[in-house]
């Protein structure tokens, strides 16, 4: 269950959905430090091209990604709905760039399936369950693997290929 | 010891004395507490009889002969325990307590300066019933009564050693020898070498002399009563000169009548909190920097003259103080660099053995300070760059006659203050590189071309032997041997934001020269523009500004490079290495030379916007270390810019690495 877990409840999982492209997208509330309006960053040369650079998060100096690009999707300008969702992984703090946020959901774990193939036009390394509410279905990100750096290089050329 | 400069070592001595036993008891207590319920523990039972041991050492260096004979005994009953000779019981538990709460005793005492032996018979006794009980047939309960009967363990372990060497068995294997046996020539090898210590300390060979003399009269072990006699008076006249001329205790006493107060009191506080209130004075730095930025820009609109003028004297007040604040709280991680160098008169001697050559040890300005944190991570330099002083710099008493020099080697470690700065030198007065022959191996390791070899100044050659694979000694020797080459040496300086120098004449000397910032955390920085991105150029690495003229650049191996007085300087377009697409104005740039030793690298911008105190922010776990970059700073208007990495991006620059794309 890395990524994921729920001290308050054992059956309800309390998620962030957001969107990326032409699907929703959502992680554990739990990791959510907060979520942020696209602000002023400076670029950071030589590292990760997914690494739009840093931000001013009240006096701490906080990568963001951009996540389209992270998961290897075709990236798009950044506009007014651009949000930051702030998180905490593995006592990292980074800042994901996503199209927009949509809401706090509940959801039932046990209706959480694994990963079927096809699923997603996303890696499924990154995906932790599909959640369904109504009709609606919901990709729940592994937040330690996309928070994780690709840190091995071998890595990093998988999502591009 | 009438000498000052001595005075005040020995007062060190004896405060870290002081302060690491009071830590060893500390754990001892907690460690008898655990042992209580773990009493098979081994690992706990070698620690217990490690701190004894450590304080037996200590006490009887600084002369508390009280504190160390107690403990000399409690560490023969913990050496049986470690080697189940005896079981834990709560009794022998109770014993050693007893022990550990004597020691506290005596140690409050000495730090009253009050150094009259205490009444421990009972635990004494105590003890060596438990010893015996369990104790080993022959040798040792003789051995138990002697320390009881003289309480003098010094001299008791002189003539036990003579007593094991005079042996006439003494042509033993390793094995033969009773543990017994071994523990007595542990202990006098202890006494011996605490003898060394304290001459190398007190920096007079009398003791040395006359211990060496004693020994090689014991190491003779002859049969004739006389002369045995006779060494054993040297030995003990020895040891009793060193008490009565130079006892530490002595000497501190009379610094202690000089001030007529009890000393520099300190407290040991961890790291951490240490560390905390450095970020909290770093973030009030930054504060600081942005309520003067506001205050100046009030100033500029000129409205409401009085109060903007209160406000600037305010400004200038928190401005002040805040400077004040970071200079304490950097001070407080602050330790003299004795504490890196102390390691070195040891290694040296224990080198010139190993390489069979003479080297004598010069250590200069080791009262410099340098932040904690630095002097931790140069231990594994300094060890490595002495090693290398001795095995490739020193030549061989031989040599060093046929070239007409000193049959003694000399090393020295020199260490000073450079501003913001410091700057420790390992010089050896040895063969010196050998430019050909380092360019040879380069050639050979392919590390460069033989075009590159013949444009090569002096000290671009010497950097050289910083690379990785790159080693001068063609047989590799069980010291070079050990997997740290010089690129480890110069990797670790780099890590630390320092340089590392080298300067050399062959036949004459070798100078490792490095250079470090006095603290990681906070620098003075040149904050430049180029399109709309400012960044920061650490201060200490700025040689000089220059006027950018586009027409002067030409190209150098697809390098862009301009002539700056004598010299060829390359450039690095920061437009290029911040990613941005071109300059806002073609006109008005400036080059900012940075450098390194004698490397030079001119970096291009548009706008000089001055210089600042910034706080060095590391750019988080997730990003790790960046090429080029040293970490990051936020400005006043809450900006965050990058620090450039001086070092990182001239080695980029004069690397041949392909890494460097933003090098046109």
């Amino acid at each position: 269950m890395q990524g994921f877990d729920n001290s308050l409840s054992e059956e309800i999982l309390q998620l962030v959905s957001f969107n990326l492209g032409d699907e929703e997208f959502a992680i554990d509330i739990i990791k959510v430090q907060e979520i942020i309006k696209m602000i002023e960053h400076t670029y950071v040369p030589n590292t990760y091209d997914y690494v739009e650079g840093v931000i001013n998060l009240r006096g701490k100096v906080i990568p963001i990604v951009n996540l389209r690009m992270r998961l290897g999707i075709e990236t798009k300008e950044f506009d007014k709905n651009t949000r930051i969702i702030v998180a905490q992984s593995n006592s990292k703090t980074v800042g994901f760039i996503v199209d927009s946020v949509n809401e706090v959901l509940r959801i039932d774990k046990s209706t959480i399936e694994q990963t079927p193939q096809l699923v997603s036009s996303i890696d499924d390394e990154y995906i932790f369950g599909i959640g369904k509410i109504n009709d609606k279905i919901l990709i729940l990100l592994d937040l330690a693997k996309i928070s994780s750096h690709l840190n091995s290089k071998e890595n990093d050329t998988k999502i591009y290929e | 010891m009438t000498n000052f400069e001595q005075d005040k070592e020995i007062q060190e001595l004896f405060d870290s004395f002081l302060i690491e036993t009071e830590e060893l008891l500390d754990s001892i207590s907690s460690d008898l507490m655990v042992l209580e319920s773990n009493a098979e523990d081994i690992e706990l039972l070698n620690r217990l009889f490690r701190s004894f041991h450590t304080i037996k050492g200590t006490s009887s260096f600084m002369g508390v002969d009280s504190m160390a004979s107690i403990t000399h005994q409690a560490e023969d009953v913990l050496n049986k325990l470690r080697r189940s000779e005896l079981k834990v019981n709560l009794n022998i538990i109770d014993v050693l307590l007893e022990v550990h709460d004597w020691l506290k005793l005596l140690l409050d005492r000495v730090k009253a300066r009050n150094f009259e032996p205490v009444d421990y018979s009972k635990t004494l006794e105590a003890l060596a019933k438990i010893d015996k009980r369990g104790g080993e047939p022959d040798d040792e309960p003789q051995k138990a009564k002697e320390d009881e009967q003289t309480n003098d363990s010094p001299k008791t372990q002189e003539s036990a050693l003579e007593a094991v060497l005079s042996d006439p068995d003494l042509v033993k294997k390793p094995g033969d020898f009773t543990q017994a046996e071994i523990d007595l020539i542990d202990d006098a090898f202890l006494e011996v070498n605490r003898q060394l210590y304290l001459d190398v300390i007190i920096g007079t060979n009398y003791v040395k002399d006359n211990i060496s003399e004693a020994t090689e009269k014991i190491a003779l072990h002859k049969k004739d009563e006389e002369s045995e006699k006779d060494a054993d008076e040297k030995a003990s006249k020895a040891i009793s000169k060193s008490k009565t001329a130079t006892s530490p205790m002595q000497a501190l006493e009379s610094v202690k009548a000089k001030e007529q107060k009890t000393g520099s009191e300190t407290i040991r506080v961890d790291i951490n909190r240490v560390e905390a209130l450095m970020n909290l004075s770093g973030e009030l730095v930054l504060g600081r920097n942005r309520i003067s930025q506001i205050s100046e820009s009030i100033a500029l609109e000129g409205k409401e003259k009085e109060l903007t003028r209160e406000l600037l004297e305010a400004t200038a007040q928190i401005d002040f103080v805040t400077s004040e604040i970071q200079t304490a709280v950097m001070r407080m991680r602050m330790v003299p660099v004795a504490k890196l160098y102390q390691k070195a008169p040891r290694m040296i001697r224990d080198l010139s053995k190993e390489f069979n050559k003479k080297i004598n040890l010069v250590v200069k300005g080791e009262e410099t300070e340098i932040d904690r944190g630095i002097i931790d991570e140069l231990n594994n330099p300094l060890v490595h760059l002495l090693r290398n002083s001795c095995d490739h710099g020193i030549e061989s008493t031989e040599e060093r006659l046929s070239k007409g020099k000193p049959a003694d080697g000399t090393v020295t470690l020199d260490a000073e203050q450079e501003g913001n700065a410091i700057v420790l030198r390992i010089t050896d007065d040895g063969k010196g590189l050998d430019t050909e022959k380092i360019l040879d191996k380069a050639i050979q390791r392919e590390l460069i071309t033989q075009e590159q070899a013949a444009q090569m100044s002096k000290r671009e050659i010497f950097q050289l032997i910083f690379q990785p694979g790159f080693s001068t000694s063609a047989v590799v020797t069980n010291v070079s041997g050990r997997g740290v080459g010089m690129d480890v040496v110069k990797t670790n300086i780099q890590n630390l934001k320092g340089i590392i120098d080298i300067e050399s004449e062959e036949g004459k000397f070798t100078t490792f020269i490095i250079k470090l910032p006095l603290t990681l955390a906070i620098i003075q920085g040149l904050l430049v523009r180029v399109g709309t991105n400012a960044f920061a150029v650490p201060l200490s690495s700025v040689i000089e500004v220059v006027a950018f003229d586009e027409s002067k650049i030409y190209s150098i191996n697809h390098k862009e490079v301009i002539r700056l007085r004598e010299d060829i300087l390359p450039l690095v377009r920061m437009n290029k290495f911040l990613n941005l697409k071109e300059f806002v104005k073609k006109n008005n740039q400036y080059i900012v030379v940075v450098g390194i030793g004698l490397m030079r690298v001119g970096l291009i911008v548009e706008e000089l916007l001055g210089q600042q105190e910034i706080v060095i922010k590391s750019l988080g776990d997730y990003l790790g270390t960046v090429k080029g970059l040293a970490g990051s700073t936020i400005l006043g208007d809450g900006k965050v810019v990058m620090i450039i990495d001086v070092p990182e991006l001239v080695e980029l620059c004069f690397s041949n690495s392909d890494l460097i794309n933003f090098v046109s």
